[in-house]
C-alpha cells in the first residue's frame, strides 16, 4: 500500500508475517535472539496500533474532505458575482485544509511517535546498555565547526539523538538540519545547506594535530588553493581516494598515521553504505564524521509496511557496525605511552 | 629594445618563482626526513625499556638483544643530511632495527610471563603506534622527495637546481629481506 491507494480506499490489513532479518551469517544468531526476546513481543501490539491507526486517519481524511466541501459550498452564495476572489479567501481556505489534515494524520503521527519511544530504545540497547536514544538534543554543534567540516549556516535543528559507547569510546549521533538565511530583494528564506548525522567518537589519545577529510573540491579550486582553513594540502597515494577527498592537516606525519590505507578503503565504504557525502576531521580527542541524508533515519521507513521492525534492526545494526569497526581499526580505546 | 628588456624581466621573474619552488620543495623533503628522525628518535628512547623488560625473561635470546643494542647505537650516531649516500645509509639502519625489533616481537610470543607483563603489554602498544608514526613519516618523505626529484629532473628545473646546487633525494625502499616473499608454511608448523 501507498499514500494513494490508502486514499482511495485500499482495504488496510494486517501482516503479522515475519520477513526475516537481514544480517551478515556470524551476527544473524545473536541478532535474532535479541529481537526475539525484546522486539517481537512488541510487534503485535504496534501491528493493531498501526491497522488502528490508519483506519482512524483514513476516516478522519474522508470526514474532513467532506467538511471542507461543505464549507467551501456553504461560502459560494457569499461571493457575488464578478467578485474578484481576495487573497485572504485563499488564505483562510488553505488554514483550514492544514488544520483538517493535522487532524486527519494525528493518529499516524502518534504510531510514529510511539515507535520512536518505544521501540528505537529497544533497538539501541542491543549495541550496550549504556546507549541511549532521545529526541531533540543537541550533541553539541561547536566542536563540529571548529573542526572545519560544516558549511556557513544560520541555523540549527536538532533531532534524534544517539550515545553511547563501545570499547571504552563514547559515540554520539546526532540527527541536525542546518539552514542558510539567504535574502533576495527584500524577501529572505532559508535554505538548506546541510541535513543528516554528525557523529562523534572519542579518542584515549589526544590527536597532536587537526586532519580533515573534505569532499573533493575539483582540481581546478585545488590548483589555486592547496590549503583548507589555515591547514595543508596532504597528497595521499590512494588515486580513488584522492578522487573523493581531499586531505587537509596541521601535521603531514600523525594525517597520514591516521589516514592509513585501511582506513581510506573504510572511510570510501562507509559512504558507499550510506550512499551519501561524507566528511570527518581528527580534531583535540575525537574523530568527527558528517554524514549527508535526507532520509530520516530513526523513524519507521513506512506507516504503510508491516510493524516488524526487522528492516529497522537490521540496518541500524549494520550502520554500527560500519562504525565499531572504524573504532577497531583506528585504536582510538587504547591507551599508549605518546 | 623595451620589448626586449619586458621579456628578459618576465624571464628573470619566472626563474626567480622556478627557484623558490624548488627550495621549497627540498625544504619541504628535509623537514619529512627531520619528521622520520623525530620518529626514530621516539623509538631509540623506547628501546632500552623494552630490552630492559625483555632480559629479565629472555635467557636464551642474548645475541638478539645485543644486535638491537647495537643497532640503535648506530642509528643515534648522526649522519650528514646533504649527503644523498648518508641518508640512504641512515634509512637502512632504520629498516634493519625494525627488522630486528620485529624478531623479537614475535619472539616474546614464546615467553607467556614476559606476554602478559602489563609494562611490556603497555611498552608493545608503544612501540606498535611508533612503528606507525614511522611508516607515516617515511609516507610523507617518499611524497615530498618524489616531488622534489621530479622538479630536479625536469628541464628547465635540472638547470636551476643545478646552479642552485639543489640535488635529488634518495627515496626510502624497502629492504630486500621485506621484499622477499612470505612462506605461510613456515610460521604455520
Amino acid at each position: 500500500m501507498n499514500m494513494l491507494s490508502f486514499l482511495f480506499g485500499a482495504p488496510i490489513r494486517a501482516q503479522r508475517a515475519a520477513t526475516g532479518l537481514k544480517a551478515h551469517k556470524d551476527d544473524l544468531p545473536r541478532l535474532q535472539a535479541y529481537y526475539d526476546a525484546e522486539i517481537a513481543p512488541l510487534s503485535r501490539k504496534f501491528e493493531n496500533q498501526r491497522i488502528r491507526a490508519l483506519k482512524q486517519a483514513r476516516q478522519r481524511i474522508y470526514l474532513g474532505l467532506g467538511v471542507f466541501l461543505a464549507l467551501l459550498i456553504a461560502c459560494l452564495p457569499l461571493i457575488k458575482p464578478g467578485a474578484q476572489f481576495v487573497p485572504f479567501s485563499w488564505i483562510a481556505a488553505v488554514g483550514i485544509a492544514f488544520l483538517i489534515w493535522r487532524w486527519a494524520s494525528s493518529p499516524m503521527r502518534q504510531y510514529t511517535g510511539a515507535v520512536q519511544s518505544e521501540i528505537y530504545p529497544r533497538i539501541f540497547r542491543f549495541f550496550g546498555p549504556d546507549f541511549v536514544f532521545a529526541k531533540g538534543q543537541d550533541m553539541g554543534l561547536r566542536m563540529f565547526k571548529e573542526a572545519k567540516i560544516l558549511p556557513s549556516y544560520d541555523k540549527a535543528r536538532f533531532d534524534d539523538c544517539v550515545l553511547g559507547s563501545y570499547l571504552g569510546v563514547s559515540i554520539g549521533i546526532n540527527e541536525v538540519h542546518l539552514l542558510r538565511e539567504e535574502r533576495d530583494k527584500d524577501k529572505s528564506r532559508d535554505v538548506t545547506v546541510f541535513r543528516g548525522l554528525f557523529i562523534s567518537l572519542s579518542s584515549h589519545k589526544a590527536f597532536r594535530g587537526h586532519t580533515v577529510a573534505i569532499r573533493s573540491r575539483g582540481s581546478l579550486t585545488n590548483f589555486f588553493s592547496d590549503s583548507h582553513g589555515g591547514l595543508e594540502r596532504v597528497h595521499l597515494e590512494d588515486p580513488q581516494f584522492e578522487k573523493m577527498f581531499d586531505v587537509f592537516s596541521t601535521d603531514q606525519i600523525e594525517a597520514r598515521v591516521l589516514l592509513t590505507t585501511a582506513f581510506m578503503e573504510r572511510l570510501m565504504a562507509l559512504a558507499q553504505f550510506f550512499s551519501s557525502r561524507i566528511q570527518c576531521a581528527f580534531h583535540r580527542d575525537r574523530l568527527l564524521i558528517t554524514i549527508e541524508s535526507s532520509q530520516n533515519r530513526f523513524e519507521q521507513s513506512s506507516i504503510f509496511s508491516a510493524a516488524t521492525f526487522e528492516d529497522e534492526f537490521g540496518r541500524i545494526h549494520g550502520e554500527m557496525k560500519q562504525l565499531f569497526a572504524i573504532i577497531e581499526l583506528l585504536k582510538l580505546n587504547e591507551y599508549t605511552g605518546l | 629594445m623595451e620589448g626586449l628588456l619586458i621579456g628578459l624581466v618576465l624571464v628573470l621573474i619566472v626563474a626567480y618563482l622556478w627557484y623558490v619552488s624548488l627550495i621549497k620543495k627540498r625544504n619541504t623533503a628535509r623537514e619529512a626526513l627531520a619528521g622520520i628522525d623525530v620518529q626514530l628518535k621516539k623509538r631509540a628512547d623506547l628501546v632500552p625499556n623494552i630490552l630492559t623488560i625483555a632480559q629479565k625473561f629472555m635467557d636464551h635470546e642474548k645475541s638478539l638483544l645485543t644486535e638491537i643494542t647495537a643497532l640503535r647505537t648506530q642509528l643515534t650516531a648522526g649522519y650528514d643530511k646533504n649527503d644523498a649516500d648518508a641518508v640512504r645509509q641512515h634509512l637502512a639502519q632504520a629498516d634493519a632495527l625494525n627488522s630486528k625489533m620485529g624478531q623479537l616481537m614475535v619472539t616474546v610470543e614464546n615467553y607467556p610471563e614476559l606476554k602478559s607483563d602489563q609494562t611490556m603489554v603497555q611498552a608493545m602498544q608503544t612501540y606498535n603506534e611508533v612503528e606507525a608514526h614511522i611508516s607515516a613519516a617515511r609516507r610523507f618523505y617518499n611524497s615530498a622527495v618524489s616531488e622534489l626529484n621530479t622538479a630536479v629532473e625536469i628541464f628547465p628545473g635540472s638547470l636551476i637546481a643545478s646552479m642552485a646546487s639543489v640535488k635529488a633525494m634518495p627515496f626510502f625502499e624497502a629492504q630486500e629481506a621485506d621484499r622477499a616473499p612470505v612462506n605461510a608454511s613456515d610460521y604455520l608448523k
